[in-house]
């Protein structure tokens, strides 16, 4: 029998190895420099074909499927028209995290260890390195004076320094600079994990709403949860916003360019209380209960705010001539308001908000072959027409508020300052010298140097030359007399 | 004739074509005096670009950083700064002169575009354009530079040239123990080092200036990252020397392939500055355009 010819303990082992293997190889294989490299370089591909190809949302889709014609399925089951929030994109940067937190972990011991380590060199140990410098020394000084006077001009280039009292020295500076690329990733890492509960929990509302209008957050043209509802842990507060006013303000010499645009609301309890008032503008939100209303943007609604005869009333763009939009507005005694409105944004040569009106009576021909009579009126200004006292207001509008509640913003603004941190701690270097004297005649010393840095080689270099030449003059006065003489 | 904007953005643009020239002759003649009356007349031209954009930016009453021709005015000086900069550190004579050209290249393109000072749009009129903007386009400069260095460093490393005058402190012990002797650092070397250096000094910046770009989204609209063409090519610059500086710390990739990747980068920056505004792929940084 099997059993018998193999030992019941053999197979279990040679699983147990097998699967030790398997999850070393998988972790070797996860926090492996050459993975986080193709995972750079697969994030960038994929982000480069969200840019080059339209995405859903920011373009129609009908208009996508129409360029794209015959190609369009393929491209669509293949994500191309979603990247970002593709299987494949997704399972990138999922592989991603996973990379940066196992890689982080891994370095993090070495870093820190090479960011807080002390230790001297013997002579012959500093032989046996591949960089080793060496500084004859025709002084007479007293080898504990000379290894003082060399830590003092270490000191004078910032370095600081370890003696181990054998004539031996360690200066380093820059230590911190070695968890650099640690910090860095841990702050990605937190800015992922930000982002995930952030999905988890977070939402975003928009409506566009007019003056006097109130709603609740649920009534608002979109709210989206980051996830599907089934995984979404937040809530909707019960509140209301109430919009008070909206005013756009435009440049005085640029008409058709905003300047800044105002909506002044209200945070109102479920009850009718007023909690909170402010006006917000762009830049420049309403906070309350963890949640941001933001200005987003503004539309005209498409009414007019006219008066006729002290009766204020909206015109309302309801035809259309000559593929103008015009508003008809009756006036109750049969004849209509026509009115054309003309906008400094949008109509070339216009500089001014305008309006041209003319009053139509029942059963008059709408088109005569020459303009009836009218007037003309910019916003704010009143005139008489065929006996009625006519004032145009402005354009109503509405104003885009932007709902988000993001309980992340505290953790994604730290991981922000921990990532730029870290990259900036990664431009630095770690500059190492180990320094020991050693005896090689009865009153002569040698000094023996051995520096190490892990960036920045050739700086390091020359501020090494300039080490060595202050060295010189302490070891061998009367040569660098000579030398400079 | 007055001293406005346009006067100091022709001087700038004239003492950059004079340090062209004299780079062009310190690379001739290799004279301590010439290279540092290279540096003096660059430093000039960056002191009179910065006058010029004090200028506008003071007929503006805005900083004037809110359109192509800023930006571009703006990206000349962060090459040339960062120039500046990495010359204190290296001498590279080699780049003086291509910088120089460079940003005359890119000055004469931003003139001739539109200069016209617009009013700035709702969103633009923030503290936060004012911090976001300049480290992104003091990366581009540091990216440009190691761009010419990757060019130079392949020229270089083909024709086994050497690069004189650079001491070499780090010499190794030599027999008897004697110290001080000179070596010659290879040219190739150096621009290899210039690259690492530049992209190593351009990555922070590039990531200050996306994250502080997220931060006024955040505070503006409420999204720190909304996949804008832009927003995502920045992510794909970042990610590209991201991919360099792993390569690197890597060390399994000849240098070659590393100045390769250098200039795939630059093509990244190119991308994100120019390539998503002129090619339409629709960004709300509709500003970046040329018009």
């Amino acid at each position: 029998m099997s059993s018998q010819t193999f030992p019941q303990s053999a197979k279990p082992a040679t699983t147990l190895a097998k699967q030790s293997n398997i999850k070393e190889d998988l972790l070797n294989c996860f926090r492996s420099v050459h993975l986080a490299i193709l995972l750079l370089s697969l994030l960038a591909i994929g982000t480069i074909i969200g840019v080059v190809m339209p995405q859903e949302g920011m373009v129609d889709i009908a208009d996508i499927q129409e360029k794209f014609g015959t190609n369009f399925k393929f491209y669509q089951s293949m994500g191309f028209f979603n990247v970002y929030s593709s299987f494949w994109f997704i399972t990138l940067q999922v592989l991603f995290f996973f990379n940066l937190l196992i890689g982080s972990f891994k370095w993090l011991k070495p870093a820190t260890l090479a960011a807080v380590q002390k230790y001297c060199l013997s002579p012959e140990l500093i032989l046996q390195k591949p960089e080793v410098h060496s500084l004859p020394s025709l002084s007479t000084m007293p080898k504990d004076q000379l290894e003082t006077k060399i830590a003092d001009t270490l000191k004078h280039f910032h370095y600081r320094i370890y003696r181990d009292g054998t004539g031996n020295l360690y200066a380093s500076k820059g230590n911190i600079t070695r968890l650099g690329p640690c910090i860095a990733h841990l702050g990605i890492l937190l800015c992922l994990i930000a982002g995930f509960y952030s999905c988890l929990t977070g939402f975003k509302a928009i409506k566009m709403a007019v003056p006097g209008q109130t709603f609740s957050i649920l009534q608002a043209d979109s709210f989206k949860t980051n996830v599907p509802k089934s995984l979404w842990l937040g809530d909707v507060p019960k509140w209301k916003i109430h919009v008070n006013d909206f005013q756009v303000e435009f440049y005085k010499d640029h008409p058709e360019t905003a300047k800044q645009y105002y909506s002044t609301i209200q945070v109102v309890s479920p009850a009718g209380k007023v909690i909170k008032t402010q006006t917000i503008s762009v830049n420049n939100p309403l906070l309350y209960d963890n949640l941001s209303i933001y200005q987003a943007s503004y539309a005209p609604t498409g009414r007019f705010l006219i008066q006729v005869n002290g009766k204020s009333m909206a015109a309302e763009i309801n035809n259309q001539f000559n593929q103008r939009p015009i508003s008809l507005t009756p006036l109750g005694d049969g004849s209509t308001l026509v009115m054309f409105p003309f906008f400094a944004a949008q109509d070339p040569g216009v500089t001014k908000n305008y309006a041209v009106f003319f009053i139509r009576r029942p059963g008059e021909p709408f088109a005569q072959g020459r303009m009836p009579e009218n007037i003309r009126l910019e916003e704010g200004q009143t005139a008489t027409l065929k006996g009625k006292t006519i004032t145009y207001k402005r354009p109503e509008m509405s104003t885009g508020l932007q709902i988000k509640r993001a309980l992340e913003v505290p953790l994604m603004y730290l991981s922000y300052m921990i990532i730029i941190i870290g990259a900036v701690l990664c431009f630095f270097s770690q500059r190492q010298l180990w320094v020991t004297l050693r005896e090689v005649s009865p009153g002569k010393t040698e000094i023996l140097l051995h520096p190490k840095t892990n960036k920045a080689r050739f700086s390091f270099r020359d501020e090494l030359f300039q080490i060595q030449q202050a060295l010189n003059t302490l070891v061998s006065p009367q040569k660098h007399s000579k030398e400079l003489s | 004739m007055p001293y406005n904007e346009a006067f100091f953005a022709k001087a700038g643009l004239f003492l950059l074509a004079i340090s062209a020239l004299a780079y062009v002759l310190q690379v001739l003649i290799p004279k301590n005096w010439l290279r540092n009356a290279s540096s003096l007349l660059l430093v000039s031209a960056v002191g009179s670009l910065i006058t010029s954009l004090v200028y506008r930016s003071i007929t503006a009453q805005f900083f004037a950083l809110s359109n192509m021709y800023e930006a571009l005015l703006v990206t000349t000086l962060g090459l040339t700064i960062a120039f500046l900069i990495i010359e204190r550190r290296f001498r590279i004579p080699n780049l003086g002169w291509a910088v120089c050209l460079l940003g005359l290249v890119i000055m004469f393109y931003a003139g001739s575009i539109s200069t016209e000072i617009n009013p700035l749009q709702a969103a633009l009129r923030s503290y936060w354009r004012s911090i976001h903007v300049p480290p992104l386009l003091l990366s581009y400069g540091f990216f440009t530079l190691a761009f010419l260095s990757s060019i130079a460093f392949l020229f270089t490393d083909r024709s086994k040239n050497n690069y004189g005058g650079m001491p070499n402190a780090l010499a190794t012990r030599d027999g008897g123990g004697s110290v001080m002797s000179f070596s010659m650092a290879s040219a190739a070397d150096l621009y290899d080092e210039v690259t690492y250096r530049c992209i190593a000094a351009g990555f922070p910046l590039l990531m200050i200036g996306v994250i502080l770009g997220g931060i006024w989204a955040n505070e503006a609209w409420g999204n720190y990252w909304s996949w804008d063409p832009k927003e995502s090519m920045s992510l794909v610059t970042l990610l590209g020397y991201g991919t360099y500086l792993h390569m690197r710390i890597n060390g399994e990739h000849s240098r070659r392939t590393l100045a390769f990747v250098s200039i795939i980068g630059f093509a990244l920056v190119l991308m994100t500055f120019v390539g998503v505004n002129m090619w339409g792929f629709g960004s709300i940084h509709s500003y970046g355009s040329v018009k």
